[in-house]
């Protein structure tokens, strides 16, 4: 197993190369630059921050002097935060940055995850009972309506008419502060995770070695428990790597309506922004957890499922 | 393992998901100590030379002091400098330092620090957007253009307590200019120590009445009193959380439930209802700040047509403009500068058009629309160039079809199109537009500071217009032997630019923000520039 994962680490880096290559070279081709603004600079101070910040160089230059820093861990400065370091906005030393989108994320998927698998086994076992029913049209109603719309209705609702939590920011990273985001989120993802399993229970419970295990007599307990579960899981474990990695990266309007200070609002603006480094960071950032996400659902194939080992 | 074992399992690790973070106080409980204040955006920077933008210079404002410091109506009132004198010819003034003034760590505030923080801002390795500011300071140019070094800057210290600044030539705003954050004293010592990082606040040392306590980007600024600032017994609030909250629903929000004192700014479309709401909270100001549109003068087509530029620019009916769509308070704008610059120095400058009726506007405007050879036989075409924005897009659209009911559709076809903000601002720049949405917030209160977007070599002028008979009278008042003669040669000067209709003026802008009642000590509805300083705040 050991050797399967460090193959795909290794397969993954010529992919995480051309992905930083392709986005670097488009970021530096669009049109405007980061210091352009409603008052024009000083054609010397102009020069001075192109130099600082090294864009005056070709950029065959750059992009090589962008890689070296890479590869010593150093995603640059900010373009937009004037100074202030691409790593220290990112990974900052207080509570913000990724490390407040690390933990809303978590939260959200250790309670979406079992809530959607369970409500979603429950409803395959009972297809077309009225359990069934209201999985399926919840996940129909949370994919139609976004957390754009969710995340307001909630702040409007417990927030500024009942004032049973706070309409927004982080607090101390404290439950009232973290309820309605995280309940927002757990709304938007553990449906989906629910639909997806209750259509591979239902797969896997009409399939032929089921339906030979049931037809030599084998308890329904056991038949679930013994011979179900691995494949029923098998889809939901692919959906859950790049999700994981999405709500990462990608919690964006959440943090912005409730104003936490993570990662997706501090990238809001990047591009807009022309603030390279970051979006940078940003693209590497998303990239990378996929590629490990991804990893992590091989190796659990792998686990599962016997004839991939083979 | 059972199926209600495995639920009751997948609910117990639910709970305690959440439980490590359970229990901890609410940080939106209010008290006198603490006041929560919306600043829209976290600072882009918050050193005094790189600011260029008021979420940084709110910021600053709380940070860092300057030698002349201001009050709620924008006018300067000594500051670190106990006072001031100017020579009889209005180049030279001497700055006189307050005794016994202290950064942030108790080290002495010097006039070599005044200077060295004015010599940074000129230095063309420091890049400040805002080193024009040194312009006029002896040398200053020549040091913005990197022909001289920034240690010939026309500053020095005459002892430690004294600082003389030399002028080219009189500017009787050179006081305003002193106010401009750009200009605000940092420590010497701190800098030379701490290089590129003296901003972060584990290093910083700061002049202002508040030092930076924690700062989380995106999470909140929190501010706590500078006990070595001079004036540290009349500022009344020991705590001040500078909140960034981008989205204006967000910030509505966060006020109604208590969690901020004053807001940044408020859900347009929301205008009636918050005023409704919020009667004796809600402050609709007028602002410094002026909306208009730029012929692009280098084409053919406007340059060589006045009767054209002219034409459209009174088919414009500013009064639905500001009434009906844009509704906030907003007031029509017939001249380059706005009326209330300078105590009104400049509000005689309006359009003779401006006074007439709107159906007398309607006739003059078609018939300079005919004499500058359009009609249905040979329609207009015109494009209109913004950047995406909500209210850009409504602004245009009204436009355009204020120009077409006038013209006719037949005579004149509009097009909008809109770009992102850097494209847009590289498009303006370099001339890639037909008209372009502009706007321009006054920095002091000065009129200079709207010249710069018509004045000849000026890079905010993007309709790459010159009148050089203008450009003349605007020289001879920066001579002028007095403030009377100085303010009747600019008044010809702009309205000499004007009678060449290269800009379309709209509107003076307005803003709008919800303060707290327990707030006191705020004088808002005065303050036109939207300078704040956290201590003037008081708590009931």
């Amino acid at each position: 197993m050991l050797k399967f994962a460090i193959k795909r680490i290794l397969v993954s880096v010529p992919t995480l190369l051309a992905i930083i290559t392709l986005v670097f070279f488009l970021v530096h081709i669009t049109p405007g630059n980061p210091f352009d603004g409603e008052r024009a600079l000083s054609p010397e101070a102009l020069k001075s921050l192109m130099e600082q910040y090294r864009l005056d160089l070709p950029i065959w230059q750059q992009y090589l002097l962008y890689l070296n820093d890479l590869i010593h861990g150093n995603f640059g400065i900010s373009m937009k935060y004037l100074g202030q370091s691409i790593n220290g906005l990112l990974f900052p030393d207080n509570m913000g940055g990724f490390w407040v989108t690390l933990r809303i994320s978590l939260y959200t998927m250790i309670v979406a995850v079992p809530i959607g698998i369970l409500f979603g086994a429950y409803a395959g076992l009972h297809k077309n009972s009225w359990f069934d029913k209201i999985v399926v049209a919840g996940n129909i109603f949370f994919t139609a309506v976004p957390t754009m719309v969710t995340g307001p209705l909630a702040v409007l609702i417990l927030a500024v008419t009942l004032r049973l939590f706070p309409a927004g920011g982080w607090g101390d990273g404290d439950f009232m502060h973290l309820f309605l985001p995280v309940s927002v989120l757990i709304f938007a993802y553990a449906p989906t995770i629910a639909f997806v399993t209750r259509g591979s229970v239902i797969d896997v419970l009409s399939s032929n070695y089921i339906r030979t295990a049931r037809a030599k007599g084998l308890p329904t307990k056991s038949i679930l428990f013994k011979h179900a579960i691995r494949p029923t899981l098998l889809p939901v474990i692919s959906l859950l790597g790049p999700m994981f990695a999405g709500v990462l990266v990608g919690a964006v309007v959440t943090e912005q309506i409730f104003t936490l200070p993570g990662i997706g609002v501090l990238t809001t603006n990047a591009a807009t922004n022309r603030d390279y480094n970051m979006i940078m960071a940003i693209t590497i950032l998303g990239s990378t957890l996929t590629i490990i996400f991804n990893i992590i659902v091989d190796i659990l194939y792998m686990v599962l499922d016997p004839k991939i080992k083979q | 393992m059972n199926k209600n074992k495995l639920l009751g399992l997948l609910i117990l690790s639910a709970a305690v998901a959440y439980l490590p973070a359970c229990s901890k106080k609410d940080s939106s409980t209010q008290n006198n100590n603490t006041i929560y204040v919306d600043n829209g955006d976290d600072a882009p920077t918050i050193d005094p030379a790189m600011s260029s933008d008021v979420t940084s210079a709110r910021v600053i404002y709380d940070l860092f002091a300057g030698l002349v410091d201001f009050d709620q109506k924008n006018q300067p009132i000594p500051g670190l400098a106990k006072r001031w004198d100017v020579s009889p010819d209005g180049q030279t003034y001497t700055f006189y330092l307050r005794d016994g003034i202290k950064f942030s760590d108790g080290t002495p505030i010097t006039a070599d620090d005044v200077v060295f923080s004015w010599q940074r801002v000129s230095n063309p390795k420091t890049a400040s957007p805002y080193n024009t500011l040194m312009s006029n300071v002896v040398n200053g140019q020549d040091i913005i253009d990197g022909k001289l070094k920034p240690d010939t800057l026309g500053i020095k210290a005459i002892d430690s307590k004294t600082v003389q600044v030399s002028l080219v030539n009189s500017d009787p705003s050179f006081l305003q200019i002193c106010t401009m954050p750009n200009l605000f004293v940092v420590s010497k010592a701190n800098l030379t120590k701490h290089g590129d990082k003296w901003t972060d606040p584990k290093n910083m040392v700061v002049s202002g009445a508040y030092k930076i306590k924690d700062w989380v980007i995106k999470g909140h600024m929190d501010l706590e009193k500078n006990s070595n600032y001079y004036d540290v017994n009349n500022v009344s609030i020991p705590n001040v959380v500078i909140l960034p909250i981008t989205d204006f629903n967000a910030s509505l929000n966060q006020y109604s439930t208590g969690a901020i004192d004053v807001t940044n700014s408020m859900p347009v479309d929301q205008y009636k209802k918050i005023n409704k709401e919020y009667p004796k909270d809600a402050h609709t100001v007028a602002m410094e700040a002026l909306y208009f549109y730029d012929f692009n003068m280098s084409l053919p087509k406007y340059r060589d047509n006045l009767n054209l530029r002219k034409a459209l620019t009174i088919a414009v009916d500013r009064e639905a403009l500001t009434k009906d769509v844009l509704g906030q308070q907003q007031t029509p704008s017939y001249s380059y500068v706005s009326k209330t610059i300078e105590q009104g120095s400049f509000s005689n400058l309006d359009y003779d058009w401006s006074v007439i009726s709107r159906d007398q506007q309607i006739a003059l405007a078609k018939d300079l629309f005919t004499k500058a050879g359009y009609g249905p036989d040979h329609p207009l075409e015109i494009n209109i160039n913004y950047n995406t924005k909500d209210i850009n897009k409504k602004i245009a659209i009204a436009i355009a079809s204020m120009w077409q009911n006038t013209f006719g559709e037949k005579s004149i076809k509009v097009t909008q199109s809109n770009q992102e903000w850097k494209t847009f601002l590289k498009a303006r720049r370099s001339g890639d537009f037909d008209i372009a949405r502009d706007a321009w917030s006054a920095d002091y209160d000065d009129v200079t500071t709207y010249i710069t977007k018509f004045s000849c070599n000026s890079p905010m002028n993007y309709t790459k217009y010159c009148n050089k008979d203008a450009e003349a009278l605007l020289q001879q008042a920066q001579q002028a032997p007095s403030p009377d003669q100085r303010i009747n040669l600019i008044n010809r000067a702009i309205d000499k630019a004007q009678k060449d209709y290269v800009i379309i003026p709209l509107y003076q802008e307005t803003y709008f923000r919800l303060v707290k009642p327990r707030v006191q000590g705020y004088n808002i509805d005065n303050n036109h520039f939207d300078h704040v300083q956290s201590k003037w705040y008081k708590l009931q």
